[in-house]
Parts: structure tokens; C-alpha cells; sequence
């Protein structure tokens, strides 16, 4: 596999993440979910995958929506996180951080390892 | 920024284009929010748009990094119907996201046509004198190497290929298949060869293709 596609699987697998932590904070808009995700992250590729991701995260009620007008001069569609969702949230996060503590105690066994070999 | 008719007609087609395509697979209420959602999307990024020299650039821009709506669509179909056949289970939600996959195989064997053309080297190479385990050996491994391939190419995601592979074990499978085949899977009959092939696949992919990636 190539590193491209390493890091496009990488960056997939954390999107649900990030997008739960984004609303997390309160309710946000799809363009507020993307504009967040673009200043804090390099997440996004093509910016309309992200509502069939919103629309899912919905579907499994981690998120709730409603369409607002009338704060715009279009409607905008709100996310915010549902109960299930904090939950869920809160296990991802467990679950992450668990996961870059193993990868990062190999790498520095790796590192050791070269370090006394040479 | 406001838009020129031209401009206007630039961002239907690009609605009217997403509209239709995904109005193929989903309900049409859901159908309707989702372009509903992209326009406002596209509203408030061209609202926003007040720096850029020209509304072409300005637009181009734009649905450039929303991305083609063959491929937004695209997108909302891989998340719909695979989702929805794995939650429920029902048969319609598992056959619709078979034919959804099947689909994409059908790309994705074309895509990899090409990346396994000869199944052993007699095929290749003139005068090749491997006994017949060898070709026969040959022969299982290119097929594993290409079935994997296969499935890869049609679902790049591997948490969502993990899915594929919870459906094909689903239950509704089996018994999607017993209805289609005829047959009453009270008396025991086995399952028929293609399905049993694509588990296969799904196997293969999990034992070596996704170790390999």
C-alpha cells in the first residue's frame, strides 16, 4: 500500500472524530463543521463528502439536526450532539488516545532498538 | 457576491445534476435535504466570496472543493445503503447495498483489469516448464491476488470493506439467497456457489489483502 493511501485510510477512519468533537462544543452548521475541521486539520479533501458523513452520524443518532432560518439569508441545517453521541464521543476518545499510546510506545521501542544496534 | 444568470445556471446544473443522481437511490424527501443542505452550502461560500477578480473564478472555486456531484453522490450512496442493509437487516436495504457493490465491482474490475492478466506463467511465458502443482499453485494465487484486488478497488475503505464482510455473514443473506435459489433452508440445503465465493472473497481479502496493505 502506498503512503497516499495509508494516510487517505488514516484520515477516513478518523473523520467520525473529529466531526464528533467539532459539534461537541455546541451546535454548528455544515460549512462551520468544514471551516473548523480545515483551520484545525488537513481532514478534508472535497468538502461535499463530508454531508453524507453528517447524514449518517445523524442516521445513527449520535447527531441531531434542524434546519434554522432566517439567521441567514438562506436556511442552515444545525448539528449538534445528542446524548448517544457524547457517549459515543467519550468512548472514541478513550479508544484514541489508548490506540496512539500503543503505536507510540512501539515507535520508541523501535527507536531504542536502533540506537543499541548501531 | 451575487451571481450573474450565468452563474445561477452554473450552480442549478451542478443541483440539478446531484438532484437526479441521487434521486436513483434514495428516498425523495432525503434526496431533496441533501441538495437543500449543498445549496446552502454553496449560498453562504458565494455570499463569502466578495475578494475573489471574477465570478467564474470565484464559482469554479467553489464546486471545486465541494467536489463533482457524481462523486458527492457517490458518496451519499456508499454511506446510505451499506449503513441501512447492515442496521436492519431487512432484505430489500441488504439486496440493494449487493447490487451497490456489485456495481462498483463492476468498476473496480475494470479499473484493476490489467493488474492480474495472466493467471500462471504458461500463460505468459512460451516453452514455461512448471509442473502442473506449480500452475495449479499459480493458478490460487492469482486468483486470491485478484479477487482481493477486486474488492479493494470497490470498497478502498477498509473499515467499510469490514462491513461488507459483517453482511455477507449476515442471516438475511442466506435467506435472501434460499428465496432467490427456491430453496428451504429448513431442509438444510447449502448455500450455492456464488455466495459462497463472495464470502470466500471476503475472506481472502481479510487473510491477505488488507495484512498486505
Amino acid at each position: 500500500m502506498s503512503c497516499e493511501n495509508w494516510q487517505e485510510q488514516l484520515r477516513r477512519g478518523s473523520l467520525d472524530l473529529a466531526i464528533l468533537l467539532t459539534v461537541s462544543a455546541g451546535p454548528r452548521y455544515g460549512l462551520a463543521i468544514i471551516q473548523h475541521l480545515e483551520t484545525f486539520t488537513d481532514l478534508i479533501v472535497t468538502q461535499g463528502t463530508i454531508y453524507p458523513i453528517l447524514g449518517r452520524l445523524t442516521r445513527e443518532g449520535l447527531l441531531a439536526s434542524q434546519w434554522v432560518e432566517g439567521e441567514a439569508p438562506h436556511p442552515r441545517k444545525y448539528y449538534r450532539l445528542t446524548d448517544r453521541g457524547r457517549t459515543r464521543l467519550q468512548q472514541m476518545k478513550d479508544e484514541w488516545r489508548a490506540f496512539t499510546d500503543k503505536i507510540s510506545r512501539l515507535m520508541a521501542a523501535a527507536e531504542r532498538a536502533r540506537h543499541e544496534s548501531q | 457576491m451575487n451571481l450573474s444568470d450565468t452563474g445561477k445556471s452554473r450552480v442549478n446544473g451542478y443541483l440539478f445534476v446531484l438532484e437526479r443522481s441521487l434521486k436513483t437511490f434514495l428516498p425523495g424527501d432525503v434526496a431533496r435535504d441533501a441538495v437543500r443542505e449543498i445549496e446552502s452550502h454553496m449560498c453562504e461560500r458565494i455570499a463569502a466570496m466578495d475578494g475573489t477578480p471574477t465570478e467564474h473564478d470565484a464559482l469554479e472555486k467553489i464546486l471545486a472543493e465541494l467536489g463533482p456531484p457524481l462523486r458527492v453522490a457517490q458518496a451519499y450512496a456508499a454511506e446510505r445503503i451499506i449503513d441501512e442493509a447492515v442496521t436492519t437487516g431487512r432484505l430489500i436495504p441488504i439486496a440493494r447495498a449487493i447490487w451497490q457493490v456489485a456495481a462498483t465491482t463492476l468498476m473496480g474490475i475494470a479499473r484493476r483489469h490489467g493488474s492480474v492478466q495472466r493467471l500462471c506463467c504458461r500463460d505468459r511465458i512460451p516453452g514455461c516448464r512448471c509442473n502442473e502443482a506449480d500452475l495449479s499453485q499459480q493458478r490460487r494465487s492469482a486468483s486470491r491476488e485478484w479477487h482481493s484486488a477486486v474488492l479493494r478497488s470497490a470498497v478502498p475503505h477498509a473499515a467499510r470493506r469490514n462491513r461488507v464482510r459483517r453482511l455477507l455473514d449476515h442471516p438475511g443473506i442466506d435467506r435472501l439467497w434460499n428465496r432467490r435459489a427456491g430453496r428451504d433452508p429448513s431442509r438444510g440445503s447449502k448455500i450455492s456457489d456464488p455466495l459462497a465465493r463472495a464470502r470466500e472473497t471476503a475472506s481472502h481479502c481479510s487473510a491477505l489483502g488488507d495484512r498486505d496493505e
